[in-house]
């Protein structure tokens, strides 16, 4: 999925071709990022819109030293994130603690032994805030650092909400997997 | 079955379906360019923005250029506005004189100066006739259609005169209206001499040349 810089560039220019060709290249894929932080579908796509509007504002920004995609999905999930933190039906009193060391959690699993469908269920049953955080951290590479900064919190909290979002995933997967 | 990592686990299957998802369809594209439209507007994409803005622009300059043309005379002479039929004059402002230029165009039949309302005229207009009405400057109004056969000149200006005294109220009003006469399609001798237009200054009561068509001018006191 290469995006160069003459579409960049373009882009720079807010014209609506190259817009048009950016956005086709990673709706499916951003609407995917946005569809695991926010389980309602059509909030996800306003989210995403709103998202690539943000892009576009600020592609003066990119400078082209690095992977667009990787530039283009912090702005989509800092997007979802401030989404969900300014909508109150997704509010929830964070807990605080002040150090708090994650440990790697570890399951006998086999890898396509679920339906995608099924583990975006177990992920959108997390609380907010632990499905927020294991959304950052484990799968879009956010260190505890950035979530701590992005959300407001310690970085022990952001372990511990990670390790408990873990051991709540650990638990679904296990008993998803003796059912079948 | 292998040991995996709870992260690693959910992140492989995340990212490939990430990577294999198809969501996309045109209508999403058309819905986001509105979006995009009203945040990021483009003069070159948004062409009917552009168009719009244009039109509007050219509107407010037409305004501007024409408007001065309505108030130029606003002070001393008044809007007439006529609409089939003479008794459909108007005029808003009073105390004023008008200049009236009549056109009248008969076209199927041949055209002599005694068709011409005026006072000396003897013979009728016809019916079918259309006449036009200019006011200050030429300032053209609306087409006047007699409806009736006008049995002559001096009825028509009478009954101009009369038409106009039903329009307007309150205050004396110096009428003073000349003619033009535009044959179009008559072939006759005559036909050129009719073509020109009066010149204003030389209207004489009463008096028509046949290089000029004069139609009288007459004072009109009102009330």
């Amino acid at each position: 999925m290469n995006i160069n810089t003459e579409i960049i560039e373009a882009c720079k220019k807010n014209e609506r071709s190259a817009q048009k060709f950016v956005y086709e290249k990673f709706f499916s894929r951003f609407y995917a990022v946005c569809v695991r932080y926010i389980k309602d579908r059509e909030e996800a796509l306003e989210v995403l819109n709103d998202g690539f509007i943000n892009m576009f504002k600020n592609i003066e920004q990119y400078k082209c030293d690095g992977s667009f995609e990787g530039w283009a999905r912090r702005i989509i999930v800092n997007k979802a994130i401030d989404y969900i933190r300014s909508n109150k039906k997704y509010k929830e009193v964070f807990k605080y603690i002040d150090d708090y060391k994650d440990v790697p959690v570890k399951i006998e699993i086999e890898e396509d032994m679920f339906d995608i469908n099924e583990l975006y269920d177990m992920v959108h049953n997390l609380p907010n805030i632990y499905r927020m955080v294991f959304n950052l951290y484990a799968i879009d590479g956010f260190s505890h650092k950035e979530i701590a900064e992005r959300i407001g919190v310690s970085e022990g909290t952001s372990r511990w909400y990670l390790s408990e979002s873990r051991k709540m995933l650990k638990e679904k997967l296990t008993l998803v997997s003796i059912m079948i | 079955m292998s040991k995996m990592n709870i992260d690693n686990f959910f992140r492989n299957n995340f990212l490939e379906h990430e990577r294999n998802m198809e969501s996309y369809s045109p209508e999403q594209w058309k819905n986001f360019e509105q979006l995009l439209d009203k945040e990021m507007p483009n003069k070159k994409n948004n062409k009917k923005g552009f168009l719009f803005n244009n039109i509007l622009l050219f509107m407010l300059s037409l305004v501007i250029i024409i408007s001065p043309l309505f108030f130029m005379h606003s002070d001393k002479a008044p809007v007439v506005a006529a609409k089939n039929g003479h008794n459909m004059i108007q005029a808003n402002k009073l105390s004023a004189s008008i200049n009236q230029i009549h056109e009248i165009k008969n076209d199927n039949h041949e055209i002599t100066e005694e068709v011409i309302p005026s006072e000396n005229t003897t013979k009728p207009v016809r019916s079918d006739a259309t006449i036009k009405i200019h006011i200050n400057n030429n300032e053209l109004c609306d087409v006047i259609k007699p409806d009736k056969e006008i049995s002559s000149g001096i009825s028509f200006i009478e009954e101009l005169e009369n038409d106009i005294d039903l329009c307007i109220p309150a205050k004396p009003v110096n009428i003073k209206y000349t003619s033009t006469l535009v044959v179009p399609s008559v072939k006759s001798k005559n036909t050129k001499n009719y073509l020109k237009q009066v010149d204003t200054n030389n209207t004489k009561k009463g008096k028509i040349k046949r290089s000029k068509v004069l139609v009288p001018h007459f004072n009109y006191n009102g009330f």
